[in-house]
């Protein structure tokens, strides 16, 4: 039963609190990622549940165990950091090889899994290379090779695949998730890429400034962010500032940038006058050339369109000189080029409400 | 402006390429980095070198670059050869992924270094950094130490630095490997435009398929040390040269037949299971062996099985929600499997075994001829 957890942690360096008071179990076979910005604590957590880093207070359990004493060695726990820790004297198929040997085990069957997992990599032919031979992605393939030939129960992946091309990074995400299935591993996954925390996981937390902000399946995340950050950080929104301007029977409406009233159906409990925050995710905002008769609607201008591969990316100026980005997928047909005039809609019940931080919008979603 | 100046405006006014690697062949022991590779960039072009790794993109940046000599071959700059010049004498500025920015000086000294080595007049000089930093906007920090500047901060302290030199070209080597996705999203546009309202050449590195799509006038896919396809982002999506491109770039899948019809419109594949499938390819005969790629957000879904011409029926393996888009794996009744991408806010709600049918229009449909090893020519090193 390899479940990890974190008790009421804590971890300075220096003056800088990156851990701060964190708790978080990780239940036994779950696939879990921490995501945030660079700097806020993910890699400190995956070293902390390693051995390679004490906390100052708190307790970490491996099993229902303590192992907050326990050197890495004896946690039972493989990891993949993003500089590598790979033998320079050793060849590939040394250093895949090495862990199933210092432990003795079966050589045979050692060597028939070191095999396999080279392949999976696409370093199979590559074995006898060293690592100053390899490239940088090839040298983060060889460093999860060696990791999952250990055989430990508990996988930690520090940006497993982070200078890993798009098209790799899929198929290797997806060979892990499996085994990781298949071997009822449990891992913990640090990643800034949401795309892959979301399409891996079965669960995700969110870390900021040393804590974690919300814990979540990916789509419970994404639909129900429970503060303007996690919003932020998963997928691409647009932030409009504006007051509660009345209170209606399917909602209310609300006064944007000063100027602009939008129709809201949400449940929130506001009164008129709160101050609030609109997040608008960027694939909800929907483009015409004709005018639609709906509500939310405002008249726009592109300013620049790219192509993003399967959707168009709009950065539009809207009407009172409200800014809005907008995903289009390919498949709906229709592009518009940079000064086309455009109509933008927003469906009332797309808008997600936040109260406006105490902080500022800015901070609020800032990554520092 | 001198005569150097002078050709290079000639140059761009009659588009001629500006970078010309010639047959270029680099060794590393038995491992063959490029391969009589051959490639123009033209002046003013923001030319991108994409691959997966390991396939010679930073070897060829280096080449350029002066800093390592091929064991053959050529190339030239503004139509002279610089075999043997170093990277200065090149006109060349260099930025990493990992900034080469000293640490115990400010941006100001940092960005005056590169001038200040090379012995210039002091006004000069300054006028020369100002304008650097002008350009990447860092005046108001200056005075700033590198450890408070921030990824991309970091990165534009880097670019004026080369900029202060006067170097015209700029060579990037994974310049947003170390930053956020959403900084980067940011850098990228910024970093565009400063190449493009400067006139300056830009040669950029990446493994990122979606930074070189936004980023790019034009890009190279390479592999195994040979420049595959070299065309525009929307070229290389829409019109690639082989399975390896269109299955490097987007997310597609991938099906086999046998070419059974051919008409004005195109022609029919009948792949396994004999469900046929139309596209408008007309370069091909009946009875040639063919695969035909369909992007995942071009196959529109269906609930329930459905017969007919590029229809193709099965059963729902698993649902992925991704944010914007959710991701269905279906596992085809002839055997194959595909992934549909729908837009999540008009997304099927599927569950796991439902019977359900994907179909595509057949201009959406990419045909190649069957390669003789295709598991290689899939194959992502």
């Amino acid at each position: 039963m390899p479940e990890v957890e974190l008790v009421d942690v804590s971890k300075s360096f220096g003056r800088v609190k990156a851990i701060d008071h964190l708790s978080l179990r990780v239940e036994d076979g779950e696939y879990f990622t921490l995501i945030g910005p660079t700097g806020q604590g993910k890699t400190t957590i995956l070293k902390l549940i390693a051995g390679l880093v004490k906390p100052d207070e708190g307790e970490i359990y491996i099993n229902g165990k303590s192992v907050t004493d326990l050197p890495p060695e004896d946690r039972g726990v493989g990891f993949v950091f993003e500089t590598f820790s790979l033998f320079p004297h050793y060849n590939v198929w040394r250093n895949t090889i090495y862990g199933p040997q210092v432990r003795a085990e079966d050589l045979e069957q050692s060597s028939r899994v070191s095999q396999q997992l080279l392949d999976m990599v696409l370093l199979g032919r590559r074995t006898a290379a060293y690592p100053r031979e390899l490239s940088g992605g090839m040298m983060q393939r060889l460093a999860l090779a060696r990791a999952l030939a250990t055989g430990s129960k508990i996988l930690l992946l520090d940006e497993p695949f982070g200078s890993l091309d798009a098209k790799i990074r899929m198929s290797l995400r997806n060979e892990v998730q499996m085994m990781v299935e298949n071997l009822g591993l449990t891992a913990i996954h640090v990643t800034n890429d949401t795309e892959e925390a979301m399409t891996i996981s079965d669960r995700i937390g969110v870390l900021r400034r040393g804590r974690i902000i919300q814990v979540g399946n990916p789509e419970g995340l994404y639909k129900q962010p429970k503060s303007i950050f996690t919003a932020s950080f998963l997928g691409e929104s647009n932030f409009l500032e504006g007051r509660i301007k009345e209170v209606t029977r399917g909602g209310f409406l609300a006064e944007v940038e000063g100027r602009k009233t939008l129709s809201i159906s949400d449940p929130g409990k506001w009164k008129r006058g709160d101050r609030v925050v609109l997040v608008v995710r960027a694939e909800n905002v929907a483009i015409t050339q004709g005018k639609p008769r709906r509500r939310n609607t405002m008249q726009g201008i592109v300013e620049r369109s790219q192509f993003i591969q399967g959707f168009m990316r709009y950065e539009i100026q809207a009407e009172e000189g409200i800014d809005l980005v907008a995903w289009i997928h390919t498949s709906r047909g229709e592009s518009y080029l940079r000064g086309s005039q455009v109509f933008i809609n927003l469906e009332p019940t797309n808008v997600l409400v936040f109260p406006y931080p105490e902080e500022g919008l800015e901070q609020a979603i800032s990554f520092e | 402006m001198g005569v150097d100046g002078q050709l290079a405006r000639l140059r761009r006014e009659l588009g001629l390429p500006d970078i010309n690697v010639v047959n270029v062949m680099k060794r590393y022991k038995d491992v063959t980095a490029i391969d009589r590779l051959n490639l123009n960039i033209r002046d003013g072009e923001y030319f991108t070198l994409l691959g997966p790794s390991g396939c010679g993109k930073t070897t060829l940046l280096r080449a350029i670059a002066g800093l390592i000599e091929p064991d053959e071959g050529e190339i030239c700059m503004g139509g002279r050869l610089v075999s043997g010049l170093s990277p200065e004498e090149r006109g060349i500025g260099f930025v990493f992924q990992h900034f080469e920015i000293f640490p115990f000086m400010t941006v100001l000294e940092n960005v005056a270094y590169g001038p200040s080595i090379k012995g210039e007049d002091p006004d000069d000089a300054e006028k020369k950094v100002y304008e650097a930093l002008k350009i990447v906007k860092l005046l108001d920090r200056s005075d700033a130490y590198p450890k408070d500047l921030g990824a991309s901060g970091l990165q534009r302290c880097g670019i004026a630095r080369a900029l202060a030199t006067g170097a015209r070209l700029l060579l990037f080597d994974e310049p947003m490997g170390a930053m956020d996705p959403k900084i980067k999203r940011e850098f990228r546009y910024e970093l565009r435009k400063i190449v493009k309202d400067e006139g300056l050449t830009a040669v950029h590195v990446t493994h990122d398929q979606e930074e070189a799509m936004v980023i790019s006038d034009r890009i190279a896919v390479m592999r195994r040390g040979k420049i595959m396809q070299v065309g525009t982002p929307l070229e290389l999506y829409y019109q690639p040269n082989s399975i390896f491109v269109a299955n490097f770039i987007g997310e597609i899948d991938f099906l086999d037949g046998f070419c059974m019809e051919t008409g004005k419109k195109g022609c029919a594949v009948e792949i396994r299971g004999e469900l046929l499938l139309n596209t408008c390819d007309q370069r091909w005969k009946k009875g040639d062996r063919l695969v035909v790629g369909i992007r995942r957000e071009n196959f529109h879904l269906e609930l329930g099985k459905r017969i007919g011409r590029n229809k193709l029926p099965g059963i729902v393996k698993r649902s992925v929600f991704v944010g914007p888009y959710v991701r269905h794996h279906i596992n085809l009744e002839n055997g194959y499997t595909v992934a549909v991408k729908e837009p999540s806010g008009m997304a099927h709600s599927l569950s796991p075994g439902i019977e359900v049918t994907a179909s595509f229009r057949p201009e959406d449909a990419l045909v190649f001829e069957y390669p003789e090893n295709l598991i290689d020519e899939m194959a992502l090193d």
